[in-house]
């Protein structure tokens, strides 16, 4: 331990300027960044208003010199000892290894991690949360951070000898991942394309332990040149994983075959394609690509009363009349919800261009594999508008935006380590301006299942927000996250007003289980295709 | 006596150049081991292995009694290493150095360090980035000899340096000897003389030979004769034949007293014969000479 304190110190005193630097840009981060969700009445109340779009920019400068400062500090106190090269003054020195190692992590738990938590909880005070309630997320983006920056920049750092080096070395890994961002956004395979509450679980615990073991080999035996190939073949793995891992597969096991949806003693989930004279079959696609986009507007019935489905992915199998069949891959659907009641929605499928061609406007059979989450309501709030900020049970803070514009009808939220629960978010917008009379609407009681229409006291706006599965924390500098909810109705040309003491109702769901249907379509035919092109 | 290093069969390749050639010899306890050679004769190679600084190819290096290869952390508060290769703590000032590595050394000597300190003149407080390569040498010295090493392994501690700092490192190093090992490479030969009890010639990656001092003093003559016929074939430990005015000159390499002065007489009946004693730095020119002379040899013959 003496030791470990020992080269702790040294380093503590050698590099006291990075340490300053990286402390003042934490600090400065966590006393500057929550302008960015800091409701407009306190940049009134602070005198800031005038420079609020300032210090935005200001605070994302800092979010991205925070990271940048502890590169600095990651490089200077590995090279301090540096692995790599013959000449270092240490290499004959009593060092033992394992110390040197424990040294360096626990200047990095000092002047790091340690300031970085500080900062976080700070984030999460000024966001009006407790931050020992939150003390496991907080530790899990730390682990998030070490997964996606720290050890790897760490690892980086044992296989160079100079800060040039490591830049140089940076630049070449900037270059790879910006190879592989390309190669995923321009394929069909790999499992890009697709939305599972698996997500990419596999990629931390792999670079953690792909890197952790460079960075042990290095310290234990200064294996070079291993250790180099070791870190190259990280996002070499990394990709040949999501790129050998298939859709279907990571979407069939997350969401198994609805079997038990027909046993259910209530009505069954029931999907049908929906056509009239507003809704229909589309396809569309930017003229130079190679693929179209076909539109097909659905109609749930058989939701029960409180839940929610959402159609999270979606593919098809075509069959002409030849009994050939046109597979569509599985592809991800956002923002589609059921609710009780008839509800219209439409998914959209990816369909190879020549491929649309050979089949348009012939008859066939399409058949629609859906991947749904079913959510049950957990709780409602209904809060009348303050004219202050205010919290919500279970989903985070918010505040209106009133103030700024009379045209304003969204609220900014901000919540903990990630963003909301999957949340219904309801209010009665007022057809006359705040002030104008006294407006304040009634709550009518109504949940998401019993759409009222508009009413003489306004006009009811919706939003959904957030999402059904979360992790402790989501990986961010910041611990505090911002949602914006945007409150849309019917009218787009009639302006609307949200006052204080509008109620606004938040109903929150929870998961209650994924699972798979599927929907045949017969006689289903192709239209013809509206064309159009991306301007650059 | 135990042997402080034993080598064997050692071999370091780097893609094709063999820069270690099956070297084996070994150093006994005490001793003052100068190890002597042209560039490139792979001495910095040899001590890189010693330290675990590189890894051999082949063979293996008994440090203290332990593979070279296992050399790390404490097995360092035995062994002293001074290169002018070797990079210094150059952040700091001497003072800040010297208290750096102190805690790292259960054995070292406080009142040695102060008066290594005071007898090399070293400003404690001035940073080592800012010293001349003579103070940086003995700012090295010092952080090593500090903690009585049981071996001190040298590599080129002398070269370039102005000849009152290197009489000032000999002197410490004379100083040190007693209970310590000193393995040293050098170019040095006139200053090794005066206190290396060991040498080792290694030439182009092969040890040549390693013998104690005073036997590689005794062996070696030069040997003039004037008159008479050169025997031919020249007998093998004959190196460097030259003719001279009135007669010829060699090195005898197996000089064994009045034995080898008679076999010689008997091929010169009737010439007057001189058998002269080499310092170290005649020995070491004329088996570089006769290597180079040797391989021209061979490159004529091939």
């Amino acid at each position: 331990m003496r030791q470990i304190l020992h080269i702790f110190w040294k380093d503590a005193r050698r590099f006291w300027p990075e340490i300053l630097i990286s402390l003042a840009i934490t600090a400065a981060f966590a006393r500057i960044y929550p302008v960015n969700w800091l409701p407009h009445d306190q940049f009134y109340s602070r005198g800031l208003f005038q420079y609020a779009s300032q210090m935005q920019i200001l605070a994302n400068t800092l979010a991205g010199l925070l990271p940048a400062s502890w590169w600095l500090l990651i490089a200077r106190v590995i090279h301090a000892e540096a692995l790599v090269g013959e000449r270092q003054f240490w290499v004959t020195r009593p060092y033992e290894w394992p110390k040197l190692l424990a040294a360096k992590a626990l200047f990095l738990a000092a002047f790091l991690y340690l300031p970085f938590l500080a900062a976080e909880c700070a984030l999460l005070g000024e966001g009006g949360f407790q931050p020992l309630s939150y003390l496991p997320g907080l530790l899990f983006n730390l682990l998030l951070l070490s997964g996606i920056l720290i050890v790897p920049l760490v690892a980086l750092a044992t296989v160079t000898s100079t800060l040039v080096r490591m830049v140089l070395t940076l630049l070449g890994v900037a270059a790879v991942l910006a190879g592989v961002v390309f190669i995923g956004a321009n394929s069909d395979i790999g499992a890009g394309g697709v939305s599972t509450p698996y997500g990419d679980r596999y990629s931390i615990p792999a670079v953690l332990v792909m890197c952790g073991s460079a960075i042990v080999l290095m310290y234990a035996r200064r294996k070079v040149w291993f250790a180099r190939m070791l870190l190259f073949s990280v996002p070499v793995v990394i990709t040949v994983v999501a790129f050998s891992v298939p859709n279907a597969g990571m979407v069939e096991t997350a969401y198994p075959l609805g079997a038990d949806m027909a046993a259910r003693t209530d009505v069954p989930i029931q999907f049908a394609v929906h056509a009239d004279s507003q809704s229909k079959v589309e396809v569309s696609g930017d003229s130079r690509s190679d693929s179209v986009e076909v539109k097909i507007p659905l109609e749930a019935t058989g939701v029960l009363i409180g839940h929610v489905v959402t159609v999270d992915d979606v593919m098809g199998l075509a069959t002409d009349g030849r009994g050939v069949t046109h597979p569509l891959p599985w592809i991800a659907v956002y923002n589609h919800y059921y609710l009780h009641g008839d509800w219209l929605s439409s998914v959209d499928l990816k369909m190879k261009r020549a491929e649309y061609q050979a089949l348009k406007g012939k008859p066939l059979t399409l058949k629609l594999s859906l991947a749904l989450s079913e959510a049950k309501t957990e709780a409602v709030s209904r809060i009348a508008l303050p004219a202050h900020d205010f919290a919500v049970p279970g989903f985070g803070n918010c505040a209106g935006a009133h103030g700024m514009s009379a045209l304003m009808t969204s609220l900014g939220c901000w919540t903990a380590l990630h963003g909301p629960p999957l949340t219904f978010v309801k209010a009665n917008l007022e057809s006359t301006p705040c002030g104008g009379k006294a407006a304040l609407a009634q709550d009518d009681g109504s949940t998401p299942e019993t759409d009222p229409g508009p009413d003489a006291a306004g006009m009811h706006a919706t939003a959904w927000v957030g999402s059904l599965e979360h992790d402790p924390a989501d990986f961010g500098l910041t611990s505090v996250w911002n949602t914006g909810v945007s409150l849309a109705e019917g009218s787009y040309y009639q302006t609307k007003y949200l006052c204080p003491g509008t109620l606004i109702s938040f109903t929150r769901f929870g998961l209650v289980r994924r699972l798979r249907t599927v929907l045949t379509i017969p006689n289903f035919s192709l239209p013809e295709e509206n064309k159009y092109s991306v301007q650059e | 006596m135990d042997n402080a290093l034993a080598i064997e069969r050692l071999s370091k390749q780097f893609g094709k150049t063999l820069a270690l050639d099956q070297v084996s010899f070994a150093v006994p306890e005490g001793a003052i081991f100068a190890l002597v050679g042209a560039n490139g004769a792979g001495k910095t190679t040899l001590i890189r292995i010693l330290m675990n600084i590189a890894r051999p190819t082949e063979g293996r290096a008994l440090v203290l009694g332990g593979n070279s290869e296992d050399l790390s952390g404490k097995g360092f508060c035995e062994i002293g290493y001074v290169s002018e290769n070797q990079d210094l703590a150059d952040w700091t000032t001497v003072g800040g150095m010297l208290d750096y590595f102190r805690p790292f050394y259960p054995a070292w000597d406080r009142e040695l360090e102060s008066r290594l300190v005071r007898q090399f003149d070293l400003p404690l407080k001035r940073r080592l980035k800012h010293l001349s390569r003579g103070m940086r040498m003995k700012a090295a010295f010092v952080s090593s000899l500090a903690y009585r090493p049981r071996m001190l392994v040298l590599d080129e501690p002398l070269s370039g340096l102005d000849p009152f700092v290197r009489d000032e490192l000999i002197e410490s190093l004379r100083e040190q000897a007693a209970g310590t090992t000193v393995f040293l490479s050098s170019h040095d030969l006139a200053e090794i003389e005066s206190f290396a009890s060991h040498v080792g010639f290694l030439e182009e990656g092969r040890m040549l030979f390693s013998e104690p001092l005073p036997t590689l003093m005794g062996r070696f003559r030069e040997v003039t004769v004037s008159g008479g016929i050169v025997p031919r074939p020249l007998p093998p430990e004959w190196l460097n034949l030259e003719p001279i005015e009135g007669g010829f000159r060699w090195i005898h390499s197996v000089y064994r007293g009045p034995d080898s002065e008679a076999e010689v007489r008997s091929l010169f009946p009737g010439a007057a014969l001189r058998f002269a004693p080499m310092p170290l730095r005649s020995i070491f020119l004329a088996m570089a000479r006769s290597g180079r002379m040797k391989k021209r040899a061979e490159g004529r013959a091939a």
